[in-house]
């Protein structure tokens, strides 16, 4: 149980600055999910709470109180790392006792708590066997479960469901959350994967090249995103961003936003004419790729797969799934209509002929 | 009167000095001492027996004496270590130093005169065996004392020389050659006669001494005169031919005395010449091989000729006390004593040193059952050791390296050993 | 179909029949110098040196090892050898460990220059430097102790190479998590580095052990007494050329020598093999 606080991160390794000036606030208890794409430093924010990477300069502070000089094991945390790291020539049983013998936990503590956590991860019958013995999946309960043993504050971990198949990871994905639900401590989660993020986080904090591009939780995230960057980044196939040449205004749309019909809807937003470049048939939904007039393409993600490649359409978009942004790639939220109505009409004139 | 007071006064001064010198003070063995000594003593019969040498003097003397042997592999071994540990200032107390290695010593001053102890013990010199007297004074000191010296035997197998016709020993070169021949050849070539290895100042010396009657280095030390007067290349032109002819063995090229033993205990070699200080070993060997075993005088051209070698006693005369000093010299004292030396002749072969140890029963009954022992002995008579020269380690290293190529290289003429010797000749002396 | 497998077949049985032959070959050439030894040591020294030698012992004797222990005061040489190798090992080990970790795991100030000293240190012979050892010794009056023969051995360039290697191997990740666990330093070589890398640290020592317990020219400088001396010089002193070499006793004596290392690698031989590498369980 406890709350994160970042103040003025700072974190260079050599003469490479990847992260400046960064305040962040974890909240208490909640499933903090860090994603982003690699390089962004989400994992380097990550080791930055464990201690084991510490910043440059900046506080890190834990329920208010700094630990940014507390060594690692004495902050009351765990993590769980992307290779587990378990310890090799450990059995399970010692891999998970290792940080309670460290702590001078007693006996009998010890011995209630082993039982605990591996029969909540389902390992209590290889406590006797080595790593080497068990299989991908039996390893990454072990790194649970020896985070989880230590009954930390701070749950961390980085990707760790990288290293599972697809099957396994979308099983272990609901176990962590409620694994989360069950033990109501802080988490924070590291992962690439936007899908990953949306499915688990209660918050997700989006980063890009050492900056938080978005911190919510996970609905305004899709619904509502701050930038382009959050647009394109959550959601597949990315939101479609469409410069507009006689103007400094990009506008967005997510491809499931798009509705095709043969005629133009008079009452839609934004109507364009395009062709079908490509379709991709997905099982529920079918992705077309479309060309617009001007050239641009965009993607568009329907139910109905009966259209087919070189069917010529028209494109609409509700006005309350349009997005518009700034030059520096920022959401412009004001008025929509009103305030842009009429950029809004010059742009839907410009694309029909 | 005033002159006889001057005369009286210089007198007792004079004497005082003299007594200075002639008389050590009496070291005070007040406390217990511990001296080393190296030597090169690593055979099964002579480590046995200098054990035996080194407890009994430890138990017996009264003085708390203690002698630690410590054995330093072979002669040029204990002289590289004792330079070193010199150098080092960690030196032993005591050293077995070999012929060669003497002069080195002596003329940088590394070894302690034990005239001042002589004198002061009364201790007889005249009772040292002359022969083997040669390397113990340099500049009228007295630097080492005789221990395990030693002279070439010739050994041979009795049975291989009476079957050619030879049931004596053979008395010069001459005769020895001819049966060796003899017997090389009633063998098809399966038996060699003789086998010498090569040791420049010990073996080939004696060889080359009995036509020029100096050897390899001319007796003042400074000067090959071998090489001009034709001996040398006589020698080495007949030592080719008769290797060249089969019948005299071509050393090994590693470990080249222990390899002529091997052949002959095998019986595919009839006789060598090896060192009398080894004498007890071999008859050994050859006894458990089945060998009547023939020991008799080593000869050269036209008679008997024999070398001189073998180690000495020195005491070291760096970073050692005068109380080690004095110890070291009660432990020589006690190797010279009779028992001491003629146990020591009997039990590995190295000569006897003093005269009156060979009157004792030990020495006696050993010569009475087997005579080669007294032979090693006689034949001091007509031995000859090389010059007491600085140049000695160098000149023979010198020569048996020449000799070497042309006996074991086989890829250079004696002519021009010989001319090459000239030209390092010219750079030692 | 059927004739170009049996080609095949016949082909695989040349190759393995070659294999075979090879690793034969190479069996003997390795076993053959020991059988040598073995018998050698219970043969007379008349048969040692008859020619052509035999190949199994006419007269089996223990004569030779009879000479070995009534010639030396073999317990006083083993005594020192055994002490001189555990000392060796054991404080190489000390050494070597913490270096070899700190080299691998902590970057600090001048450490490219620290490596490059070991490196060095692993290309320089003793040959070179036994001269200036021998009179540190001298002067410090080491010589009649077995110190010359443990300390300069202290730290092996060696170890610490491989052994930091070894180290380098194991997954940074493993060590942070052990740092999470609120282990110490000591705690992580001990419980994490030391296991994983074992095999290169018995590597490290079976080597250390067999250039010590082998060690003949460093004792033979470095000791003015019988009472420091190791075995490899005792066994020298069975060897004397001028009495003839009487070669049973020498190789009683090397067998003598030459058991502990061969039971060693015998019970090691396994781990040995499988000294080559170190893999993080993922």
């Amino acid at each position: 149980m406890a709350k994160i606080e970042f103040q003025n991160i700072h974190k260079s390794f050599g003469t490479t600055k990847v992260i400046e000036n960064l305040n962040l606030t974890l909240e208490d208890g909640k499933f903090n999910v860090l994603v982003g794409p690699s390089g962004c430093g989400k994992t380097t924010l990550l080791r930055i709470i464990a201690g084991i990477g510490p910043a440059t300069s900046g506080r890190i502070l834990l329920d208010g109180v700094d630990i940014s000089n507390v060594p690692p094991g004495q902050r009351g945390v765990a993590m769980v790392f992307q290779s587990y790291a378990i310890y090799p020539m450990m059995t399970v049983r010692q891999n998970i006792e290792f940080g309670l013998k460290n702590n001078r936990v007693p006996k009998a503590e010890r011995e209630r708590r082993i039982s605990e956590v591996s029969q909540i991860v389902g390992l209590e019958p290889y406590l006797g066997r080595k790593p080497s013995q068990l299989s991908g999946g039996q390893r990454q309960r072990v790194a649970l479960a020896r985070a989880m043993v230590k009954e930390p504050t701070v749950f961390l971990m980085d990707e760790p469901l990288s290293n599972l198949d697809a099957k396994l990871r979308a099983a272990m994905r609901s176990e962590l959350v409620q694994l989360h639900k069950q033990l109501q401590t802080t988490f924070v989660y590291v992962t690439h994967d936007q899908v990953e993020a949306m499915a688990m986080g209660d918050c997700i904090i989006l980063m890009d090249q050492g900056r938080i591009m978005q911190q919510s939780d996970p609905e305004t995230m899709y619904r509502d995103p701050d930038n382009i960057f959050t647009a394109q980044f959550i959601g597949t196939p990315p939101t479609n961003i469409l410069g507009l040449e006689s103007e400094s205004f990009k506008l967005g749309f997510r491809p499931e936003a798009i509705s095709l019909s043969v005629n133009p809807a008079p009452d839609k937003a934004f109507t364009h004419r395009v062709s079908i470049l490509t379709r991709e048939m997905l099982g529920a939904e079918t992705l077309y790729k479309l060309r617009l007039r001007n050239g641009q393409e965009v993607m568009a993600r329907l139910t109905d797969s009966s259209l087919m490649v070189g069917d010529e359409l028209y494109l609409q978009v509700d006005e309350e799934n349009l997005y518009f942004f700034d030059s520096e790639g920022n959401r412009v939220r004001k008025t929509l209509s009103q305030q842009y109505g009429a950029m809004l009409e010059r742009v839907t004139r410009s694309h029909e002929s | 009167m005033k002159k006889l007071f001057v005369v009286l006064l210089m007198g007792a001064v004079l004497l005082g000095s003299a007594q200075g010198i002639l008389f050590a003070e009496a070291a005070a063995f007040t406390e217990p001492v511990t001296i080393t000594f190296w030597h090169a003593r690593g055979s099964s019969v002579d480590a046995q027996w200098l054990e035996k040498s080194i407890n009994e003097f430890n138990a017996t003397n009264n003085l708390g004496i203690t002698v630690e042997g410590v054995y330093q592999g072979y002669f040029s071994d204990v002289q590289a270590k004792t330079l070193a540990a010199i150098a080092a200032g960690d030196p032993p107390t005591l050293a077995e130093i070999s012929c060669t290695a003497i002069p080195l010593l002596a003329t940088q001053d590394l070894l302690v005169d034990m005239t001042p102890y002589v004198n002061r013990d009364g201790f007889d010199m005249n009772n040292i065996v002359e022969a083997v007297s040669d390397y113990i004074y340099y500049n009228g000191q007295i630097v080492t004392m005789p221990y395990t010296r030693g002279t070439a035997i010739m050994y041979y197998n009795k049975d291989m020389y009476a079957e050619v016709g030879l049931d004596r020993a053979p008395t010069t070169l001459e005769e020895l050659n001819h049966y060796a021949k003899l017997i090389y050849e009633n063998s098809n070539g399966a038996v060699q006669g003789i086998g010498y290895t090569i040791e420049a100042n010990y073996y080939q010396h004696y060889l080359v001494q009995s036509l020029n009657g100096v050897g390899i280095l001319d007796a003042d030390g400074t000067g090959a005169s071998c090489l001009e007067d034709g001996s040398l290349l006589r020698f080495l032109t007949d030592w080719y031919e008769w290797t060249e002819e089969g019948w005299c063995a071509i050393p090994a090229l590693s470990s080249a005395s222990s390899v002529v033993q091997e052949d002959f205990n095998n019986k595919s070699l009839a006789a060598f010449v090896s060192s009398s200080n080894r004498a007890t070993t071999i008859l050994n060997n050859a006894k458990a091989n089945g060998i009547d075993l023939g020991m008799s005088y080593t000869v050269g051209y036209g008679g008997y000729s024999a070398p001189i070698g073998g180690g000495s006693l020195g005491i070291i005369n760096r970073d050692n006390s005068d109380l080690e000093i004095a110890a070291a010299w009660e432990f020589i004292k006690f190797l010279m004593t009779d028992a001491q030396v003629a146990g020591n002749h009997v039990a590995s072969g190295v000569l006897p040193v003093t005269y009156s140890s060979i009157e004792t029963d030990i020495i006696q009954d050993c010569w009475a059952e087997n005579e080669g022992y007294r032979i090693s002995y006689e034949q001091l008579d007509f031995a000859s050791e090389i010059a007491f020269s600085p140049h000695v380690s160098e000149w023979s290293s010198i020569v048996k390296s020449a000799m070497s190529q042309l006996i074991q290289g086989r890829n250079i003429t004696p002519e021009e050993v010989v001319e090459s010797l000239k030209a390092e000749a010219a750079m030692v002396f | 179909m059927y004739s170009k497998h049996t080609g095949l077949d016949l082909r695989r049985g040349v190759t393995s029949g070659i294999s075979f032959a090879f690793k034969l070959f190479m069996l003997v050439l390795f076993l053959f110098p020991f059988y040598w030894l073995i018998i050698t040591s219970f043969k007379t020294y008349g048969e040692s040196i008859v020619f052509p030698p035999t190949l199994i012992p006419r007269n089996f004797t223990l004569a030779a090892f009879e000479q070995v222990f009534s010639r030396l005061n073999l317990w006083n040489y083993l005594k020192n050898s055994i002490i001189v190798t555990l000392s060796v090992i054991i404080i190489q080990t000390l050494v070597g460990v913490p270096a070899a970790y700190a080299l691998a795991r902590y970057s600090f100030r001048g450490k490219g220059v620290m490596l490059a000293l070991v490196m060095a240190a692993f290309m320089v012979p003793t040959q070179i430097t036994f001269i200036t050892v021998y009179i540190m010794m001298s002067k410090l009056r080491w010589l009649n102790t077995l110190l010359p023969q443990i300390v300069p051995f202290g730290a092996s360039a060696y170890g610490i190479f491989l052994l930091r290697q070894a180290f380098m191997q194991v997954p940074a990740d493993i060590i942070e998590a052990a740092r999470l666990d609120n282990a110490s330093e000591l705690k992580i070589i001990t419980r994490i580095m030391l296991p994983a890398a074992r095999s290169s640290l018995m590597t490290v020592s079976l080597f250390s052990f067999v250039g010590s317990w082998n060690s003949y020219f460093w004792p033979l400088v470095m000791s003015n007494s019988e009472k420091v001396r190791p075995l490899t010089l005792a066994i020298e002193r069975l060897k004397d050329q001028d009495a003839g070499i009487n070669w049973p006793v020498i190789m009683a004596g090397n067998m003598i020598m030459v058991l502990p290392v061969l039971v060693i690698f015998l019970l090691l031989s396994n781990k040995i093999i499988s000294a080559v590498g170190y893999r993080g369980i993922k």
